[in-house]
């Protein structure tokens, strides 16, 4: 049997960020270097130790999804379903009957519907045995937004779901890519969503140290890779690629954002709250995503980055960046969307990896904001708080999750 | 070239046994594991519902240090456990 692989495009982006709904705000707001960090508005976080959060806050998903269903659905299978229909909107595509098995459904999400079991528990023990809401055992775990997307959109091929913490995102693309490239499917809905900003997830984030302090000004507080960064700015999001066999892509004549061209991942395995600080373990997995996009690192012509803005994790990326490109990791522009858009969990990669699409479409740079004070150890070009035109052939994404885990993923303008 | 990828290890955690032998003694006996719940006070719930397929005999200190063994929770002693076992085989 011939063993060819199939080449994978994206040609779709679905977008629910906190600093817009869809593409063209998303876009707008980050070449504008517009934070959207804000006060926490969801509960009053006056008393907790981190004040500061990006939240969804225009987002209403009876606007897309029966008020019936939205009364169900745990708040991050909503960014699933918003953002998934935006993103066949952009992709010009209708599921039809007769394409429905050639769908498979990559998602993932990590804190899940954990807002539902919250309060599932706080029933449980209020008023005792018989009172819970029977949907809870639906609808908090993480599969629950790629069932709905399946029962949404009429799909029948294989729902898989990625939990990776901050590497879900990354990982649900490729997960998503290889299924098309060995031809088991032609489609893939291919996303994350996280909405951890509620109370107990939010504290327990505090108590952990991993929330930035800053409380003066919300939109200075997430700035990765300056010298003062003090942790991350948590945020809620999803977004949803299409990616499609290019063969069926061309054919329908849809729109290409960008080929998917390799990924690396690997793990640090040092601890749950530890990092390899040398970054040798993440330059591994960027340096597997170059290789198996046949590549060298030389070709690489922009970063869209991790950066969290936790002091450790940020001292990771840039000694990853150098080890894995050498000297050329100087010459290289590098953005953190989360200076803008604080850090939505598993959502952050699919979030990069949109942002990737438009810059390769717009041959244009984010910034990272708030480069104010740079920190020796982050010596590298991070696009400092302007966007830049930029010459974007081929983008590096990465990722890196509490307990060790790293990923990364090259995309590429389409050439044929 | 496509590489062929096999099986060489178990490591099982389930309410008819721990360990690869245990388990398939049990389901070759044809024994059940659904009993009554011993890990939580069942006795208010519905008659109906006090019935689990709970895995009685799962002994942590068995699989990992007392560290360990304190800062995870009961799925993650169980992932911890059978890839253990499967170091075993």
């Amino acid at each position: 049997m011939k063993n060819s692989r199939r080449r994978v495009v994206i040609t779709g982006l679905g977008v629910v960020a906190p600093n817009g709904i869809g593409k063209e705000a998303f876009w707008a707001n980050l070449v504008a270097g517009k934070s959207a960090v804000d006060y926490v508005d969801a509960f009053d976080a006056s008393s907790y130790a981190s004040k500061v959060a990006a939240e969804v806050k225009e987002f209403r998903a009876s606007d897309f999804i029966s008020s019936r269903k939205v009364r169900m659905m745990a708040r991050f299978s909503q960014f699933a379903v918003v953002a998934t229909q935006l993103a066949l909107e952009d992709a010009r595509l209708s599921i039809t009957p007769a394409l429905s098995g050639d769908v498979t459904i990559c998602y993932g999400t990590s804190v899940a519907g954990l807002e539902l079991a919250v309060a599932g528990v706080y029933d449980f023990t209020q008023r005792g045995v018989g009172v819970i809401k029977p949907s809870t055992a639906l609808d908090y775990p993480p599969h629950a937004a790629s069932s709905y997307l399946s029962i949404e959109f009429g799909i029948k091929g294989p729902a898989l779901s990625v939990s990776s913490n901050c590497c879900t995102g990354i990982d649900a693309i490729q997960v998503a890519s290889s299924l098309i490239a060995t031809s088991r499917a032609k489609i893939a809905l291919a996303g994350a969503c996280d909405t951890p900003i509620f109370p107990p997830i939010f504290d327990s984030f505090c108590m952990l140290g991993a929330l930035t302090k800053r409380d003066d000004a919300p939109q200075k507080a997430s700035r990765p890779y300056d010298q003062l960064r003090d942790g991350l700015v948590l945020a809620e999001g999803g977004a949803t690629l299409i990616l499609e066999d290019l063969e069926f892509a061309l054919a329908r004549g849809a729109h290409i954002y960008a080929e998917v061209l390799g990924y690396g991942a690997a793990s640090e395995a040092a601890g749950m709250r530890a990092t390899d600080q040398s970054g040798q373990v993440m330059a591994h997995a960027i340096c597997a995503a170059i290789k198996s996009a046949d590549l060298r690192p030389g070709d690489i012509d922009y970063i869209n980055a991790h950066g969290s803005s936790l002091p450790d994790f940020d001292i990771v990326d840039s000694n990853a960046f150098k080890h894995a490109l050498g000297a050329h990791a100087y010459r290289v522009p590098i953005t953190s969307i989360k200076s803008m858009i604080g850090q939505p969990v598993s959502a952050a990669g699919v979030l990069q990896a949109a942002a990737a699409c438009l810059s390769i479409q717009h041959q244009l740079v984010p910034p990272t904001i708030n480069q104010e004070f740079p920190d020796p150890q982050c010596d590298l070009d991070y696009v400092p708080n302007m966007s830049r035109v930029a010459r974007v052939r081929h983008v590096l994404i990465n990722g890196h999750s509490f307990g060790g885990s790293v990923t990364a993923l090259v995309l590429g303008r389409l050439e044929t | 070239m496509k590489r062929q990828p096999v099986i060489t290890g178990l490591g099982i955690v389930s309410p008819i046994g721990v360990g690869v032998e245990k388990f398939w003694a049990a389901a070759l006996a044809g024994k059940s594991g659904i009993r009554t719940p011993t890990t939580f006070d069942s006795s208010k719930l519905p008659r109906e519902c006090r019935i689990v397929g709970e895995v009685p005999e799962f002994d942590p200190r068995q699989w990992m240090p007392a560290l360990t063994m304190r800062v995870t929770s009961r799925f993650g002693q169980f992932v911890i456990a059978t890839a253990r076992m499967c170091n075993c085989v």
